[in-house]
């Protein structure tokens, strides 16, 4: 016989103890280790020998290149991620504006953390597009959703 | 140092502009400069609760950032940046829990350096601290992924190599180290309740 635990159950008051778990500041020192070894890793990829080379042929090649490549352009994100992307910015811009969080949004910024973190998963677990696809079209209703509440907190709202 | 900003979870849930995203995929200082400082400080919270100890949370987030515009270049926009992200972080706290054997402890580790020390916090903060501190590494990660950062028991056990169930067991574990004596017997009744014969 499989002995199958159940889901432990977290009592709600050492749920509530947790909640008021310290923010840190990170050392200002962390900082200055980052930036320096993403110095030091650029620069180890570069040695002189290449940069060099780099060098003649960008100077040999630069005039052909200007007249037969094109212009370099950043990727263009699809229609429905730019469209999120800027609903995401103005939902950010409300929720620091916002003295308060309203009721509805509450409850949708709750449902928004839970889908990030299916598509989080379904992310990291290769699942096939499709499923993706049903995930972003639901963050973007929430997303829509809390825009609302954050502009009229007084309303109710449906998504 | 503890201070009174918004919570650390918001921080993941910042906006990362595709101009800034795209810099960051080819490895442009400016970008990951950029990067780092809007998240450096979430990031830092959640390597510090998942393994309670600064020097520890530091080089997981030095790991993590360094590693950014490599991990960047793959990242095709599956998930929020900031889910991604975090996911980035969790996991690289289990490989440094893996890194320094703290897997098979069943203490907390003796030499570790808290940052809580002289920050001035406040009495429930000190006490939340105080209740994930007093948890062995492993068990720690558990409850923090868990019950801080919503991770399914499927998930959690997938991370560490092993089942659902192991991830449950070592909650319960936690549970039970941060429970009060039960001078009634109530916990030992619910030890046995939380346990059923499956399947063969």
């Amino acid at each position: 016989m499989n002995v199958v635990p159940l889901d432990p159950v977290l009592p709600e008051d050492l749920r509530r103890r947790l909640g008021a778990l310290p923010d840190f500041a990170p050392p200002p020192a962390l900082r200055e280790r980052v930036a320096a070894r993403s110095w030091n890793r650029a620069a180890s990829r570069r040695p002189w020998f290449a940069a060099a080379a780099a060098t003649l042929l960008a100077a040999v090649g630069a005039a052909w290149m200007m007249r037969t490549l094109p212009s370099p352009v950043e990727p263009t994100p699809d229609p429905g991620t730019a469209r999120m992307a800027l609903l995401e910015q103005d939902v950010h811009a409300l929720r620091v504006a916002a003295r308060a969080i309203p009721p509805a949004a509450a409850t949708l910024e709750g449902e928004l953390a839970r889908i990030d973190r299916s598509l989080a998963a379904s992310f990291a677990a290769g699942a096939p597009d499709s499923t993706r696809a049903a995930l972003w079209r639901d963050r973007e209703a929430v997303l829509a959703g809390l825009h609302r509440a954050y502009r009229q907190p007084d309303r109710l709202i449906r998504i | 140092m503890a201070d009174a900003r918004p919570p650390v979870q918001d921080a993941f849930f910042q906006v990362l502009e595709p101009p800034r995203l795209a810099g960051l995929r080819r490895g442009e200082r400016a970008a990951l400069a950029a990067v780092f400082e809007r998240y450096q400080r979430a990031a830092y919270n959640l390597a510090l609760r998942m393994l309670g100890d600064g020097p520890a949370a530091e080089d997981v987030v030095q790991d993590v950032f360094l590693r950014l515009p490599g991990a960047a270049a793959r990242f095709r926009g599956e998930a929020p940046f900031g889910a991604w992200l975090r996911r980035l972080v969790a996991n690289g706290c289990i490989d440094e829990i893996r890194r320094r054997q703290w897997l098979d402890r069943d203490a907390p580790p003796e030499d570790r350096v808290d940052p809580a020390t002289g920050a001035g916090l406040a009495e429930a903060q000190a006490e939340a601290w105080a209740l994930l501190q007093g948890l062995p590494p492993k068990v720690r990660a558990v409850l923090v992924l868990n019950v801080v950062e919503g991770w399914t028991h499927a998930e959690i056990g997938a991370q560490f190599g092993q089942s659902e169930s192991w991830s449950k067991s070592i909650l319960s574990r936690a549970l039970r180290r941060l429970q009060p004596r039960d001078p009634t017997g109530e916990e030992a009744a619910h030890e046995r309740r939380a346990t059923r014969s499956g399947p063969a």
